[in-house]
C-alpha cells in the first residue's frame, strides 16, 4: 500500500470500520511511514476536538412549542388566506392579468355550458329560466360563516385592552366567530339531522314538468342547486330527461316531497337521515371550554409581566383560539347541512319509450350496437370540439401569464 | 433500535390523529433531533426552528413509516433532509456563530463552575468551542452532516448509510472528505499546529 491508498483509509481505521486484512495494511504502513503516522495524528486530533462540542438541551418548552406549531400549520392550511397566498405574492400586473383570464375562464365556462345543453330555454318557452341561471339562486338562510365573522367584536373587547405583541396578529385577523343565534347555552336540547331523499319520476311532459320543479322549489324557498336537462336533440333516440339537486329548508322537506311525487308516477323514492346530534352537541360544549380557556388566557395575559411570560401565554391563546376556529367551522357546517335538506330529482319522459324492435338475431343486434357507439363518439366528440374552441381565447392569455411569469422570475434571479 | 413495542404503539396512536402520542413521541427524541439541529446550525434559535420543522414533518410522512428500518433511522433520516433543505434554502450563513456569544454560554459554563477550573481556563474553553464550531460552520451542508452524525451523534456507518440514503463506501468517503476540510480548517485556525502533530501530541490549543 501506497501512502495515498492509506490515507484514504485512515477515517474509517479511526473508526475501526476497516476489515481486519486492511486493517493490517495500515497498521503496516503506518510503522514505516513517519508522514502518514502524523497526519493520523491529525485526524485523530481533528475527531477529538469536534467531540468537545456540546449541544445544550431542548428548551424547556419544546414540546408544547412543536404541537403549537402543529396546530398552526393546520389552521393555516384550512385558512382561506392561506389558500390565495400565492396570488398576493404575484406581482402587480400578474394579479390582475390572473383575475381578468379567472373572469374570462368563469364566463366562458358558463357560456359553453349553455350552449351544450342546447339551449333548454328556447326549447322550454317564455317564463322558464334555463338551469344555468338557476345555479346558486339566493339562498334563504345566511351562510352561517358569514354570520360568524361578521361580530368578532363582541369578545374583542377584553382584547383589545390587552397588549397584542406581533407574534398574535395573523389570529387576530381571524378571530374566533360569535356564537351563532339559536346555539346559546341553553338551547333546548333537539335532534340534529340531515335530511335527503332520492326521487325518480316518470312524467308525461317533460319541459311542464322542470318547470314545476322549479317552482316548487322556489315556493318552498329553496333553490336548485345543480340542474340537467336532456331534451333529445333532433335524434328521436337519445332518451329525454331531466335531473336537479334541490336544496330546501328542512322544514318544508316532507310538503316538497309531497309536491314533487303528484307531477308523475313514482319509480323510485329513498329517504335518508343522518342523525348527527351527538357530534353537534358535542362540539357545542368543546367550543364553550375552548372559551372559557381563551377568556382564562386573556386575564393571564393582562397580568403578565415579562415578554417570556406574555409570548408564552399568547402561543398558547393562539392554540386554543385556533382549535375553536377549527370546531366553530365544523359547527357551522352541520348547521347549514341541518337547515337545508337535499333532494335529488331525475324525470324521465313516458311515452317515447322505443318499441320492443324485432329480433334481429345476433348479427343484427352487433351491428347496432357496433353503430350506437359510433355515433354516440362522434356526439361526444364534437362536443369536445366545440368546448374546445370556447376554451381557446382563454387557454391563449394564461398561456401569456404564465410565460410573462416565467420571465419575472427569471429576471430576479 | 429497533421499533420496540412501545413505540409502535405510540406510533399507531398517532396515526389515529392523536396529538397526545406525537407529544410523547417528541418527548422521546426531542433531545436528539435539537442537539443535531443545533450542531448544524449553531445557535439556538435556529436549532428551535429546525427541529420543529423536523418534528412537524414527522408528524406528516408517520403514515409513510413503513418500520423497515428502526425508527430512530426514519425520524434521523427525515431530520437530515429537513436540515438540508433549510441550508439550501437559506444559503446558511457560512460561520453562525462568530462573534455571536449566546450559543455556548449557558449550560457548560455552570458545569464547569463545580469542577472549578480558572476563570482563565474558562474563557479559554469557551473561546475553542467557539471556534471549533465555526470551523464546522465552514463545511458543506453534508459534509456537516456526516461529521456531526458520526461524531456527535455516534451513528454506525450502517446506520449513517440508511440515514442519507446511500451505500456504505459513499458514506465512508464523505466522511473521510469531511474530516479532511475540518483539519485544513482547524489547522487554518491554529488549532492544530502542524509540528505538534507530527510528535505525536494532541492538537489542542495550550
Amino acid at each position: 500500500m501506497n501512502c495515498r491508498e492509506v490515507r484514504d483509509l485512515l477515517s474509517p481505521f479511526v473508526d475501526g470500520a476497516l476489515d481486519a486484512s486492511r486493517s493490517g495494511a495500515v497498521e503496516q504502513h503506518l510503522g514505516s511511514c513517519a508522514a502518514c503516522r502524523a497526519e493520523l495524528e491529525a485526524l485523530r486530533g481533528a475527531v477529538a476536538l469536534v467531540k468537545k462540542l456540546e449541544a445544550p438541551a431542548p428548551p424547556p418548552q419544546f414540546v408544547f412549542q412543536v404541537q403549537a406549531a402543529l396546530q398552526r400549520e393546520f389552521f393555516r392550511r384550512t385558512s382561506r388566506r392561506g389558500a390565495l397566498s400565492w396570488y398576493s405574492a404575484l406581482p402587480r400586473w400578474a394579479q390582475g392579468l390572473a383575475a381578468a383570464a379567472a373572469v374570462l375562464a368563469v364566463g366562458v365556462a358558463l357560456a359553453s355550458l349553455v350552449n351544450l345543453a342546447g339551449g333548454p330555454g328556447a326549447a322550454l318557452g317564455p317564463g322558464v329560466e334555463s338551469p344555468s341561471t338557476l345555479v346558486g339562486e339566493a339562498v334563504p338562510t345566511p351562510p352561517p360563516g358569514e354570520a360568524g365573522y361578521a361580530a368578532p367584536q363582541k369578545e374583542g373587547g377584553g382584547r383589545a385592552a390587552a397588549p397584542q405583541p406581533a407574534p398574535a396578529a395573523p389570529f387576530a385577523a381571524g378571530s374566533p366567530p360569535a356564537p351563532s343565534p339559536g346555539v346559546g347555552v341553553l338551547a333546548p336540547y333537539e335532534h340534529k339531522v340531515i335530511r335527503s331523499a332520492d326521487l325518480a319520476l316518470r312524467v308525461e311532459k317533460l319541459e311542464e314538468a322542470y318547470r314545476r320543479v322549479v317552482l316548487i322549489t322556489q315556493a318552498a324557498k329553496g333553490f336548485v342547486e345543480q340542474s340537467n336537462l336532456w331534451t333529445g336533440g333532433e335524434g328521436e333516440k337519445m332518451p329525454r330527461g331531466a335531473s336537479f339537486l334541490l336544496r330546501v329548508p328542512s322544514d318544508s322537506f316532507e310538503r316538497v316531497l309531497e309536491d314533487l311525487g303528484r307531477l308523475g308516477e313514482v319509480v323510485r323514492l329513498s329517504q335518508t337521515g343522518q342523525d348527527v346530534s351527538q357530534e353537534y352537541y358535542d362540539l357545542q360544549a368543546r367550543i364553550r371550554n375552548g372559551r372559557r380557556q381563551e377568556e382564562r388566557l386573556l386575564e393571564l395575559l393582562g397580568r403578565a409581566e415579562t415578554v417570556d411570560e406574555i409570548l408564552r401565554v399568547e402561543q398558547e391563546l393562539a392554540r386554543v383560539r385556533g382549535e375553536i376556529e377549527v370546531m366553530q367551522g365544523r359547527s357551522n357546517y352541520l348547521d347549514q347541512m341541518v337547515a337545508l335538506s337535499s333532494i335529488q330529482v331525475s324525470l324521465e319522459e313516458k311515452g317515447n319509450e322505443e318499441p320492443q324492435p324485432p329480433d334481429w338475431g345476433i348479427w343484427g343486434r352487433m351491428w347496432k350496437a357496433f353503430w350506437g357507439t359510433v355515433l354516440r363518439m362522434g356526439y361526444w366528440i364534437g362536443r369536445a370540439v366545440v368546448f374546445l374552441a370556447g376554451a381557446a381565447p382563454v387557454v391563449i392569455i394564461l398561456a401569456l401569464a404564465w410565460w410573462g411569469w416565467r420571465r419575472w422570475r427569471r429576471s430576479r434571479r | 433500535m429497533d421499533v420496540g413495542p412501545p413505540e409502535r404503539a405510540l406510533i399507531d396512536r398517532c396515526l389515529q390523529g392523536d396529538r397526545q402520542a406525537f407529544g410523547e413521541l417528541v418527548e422521546m427524541y426531542q433531545a436528539r433531533v435539537y442537539a443535531l439541529a443545533y450542531h448544524i446550525t449553531g445557535n439556538r434559535e435556529d436549532a428551535s426552528d429546525m427541529a420543529q420543522e423536523a418534528f412537524i414533518r414527522i408528524f406528516r410522512a408517520l403514515p409513510g413509516f413503513k418500520g423497515r428500518s428502526a425508527f430512530s433511522t426514519w425520524v434521523f433520516r427525515v431530520v437530515v433532509n429537513v436540515c438540508l433543505d433549510e441550508l439550501r434554502r437559506r444559503r446558511f450563513r457560512a460561520v453562525p456563530l462568530e462573534g455571536l456569544p449566546s450559543g455556548e454560554d449557558d449550560r457548560p459554563p455552570r458545569q464547569w463552575a463545580s469542577s472549578a477550573p480558572g476563570p482563565d481556563e474558562e474563557v479559554e474553553r469557551r473561546e475553542l468551542a467557539r471556534e471549533i464550531r465555526a470551523s464546522l460552520g465552514r463545511l458543506r451542508p453534508l459534509h456537516r452532516l456526516a461529521v456531526v452524525l458520526r461524531d456527535l451523534q455516534g451513528l454506525s456507518y450502517q446506520e449513517m448509510a440508511a440515514v442519507f440514503g446511500c451505500s456504505l463506501g459513499t458514506v465512508k468517503s464523505r466522511l473521510s472528505r469531511a474530516r479532511d476540510a475540518l483539519k485544513q480548517e482547524f489547522l487554518r485556525r491554529e488549532l492544530l499546529r502542524p509540528e505538534a502533530v507530527s510528535t505525536g501530541e494532541r492538537g489542542e490549543r495550550a
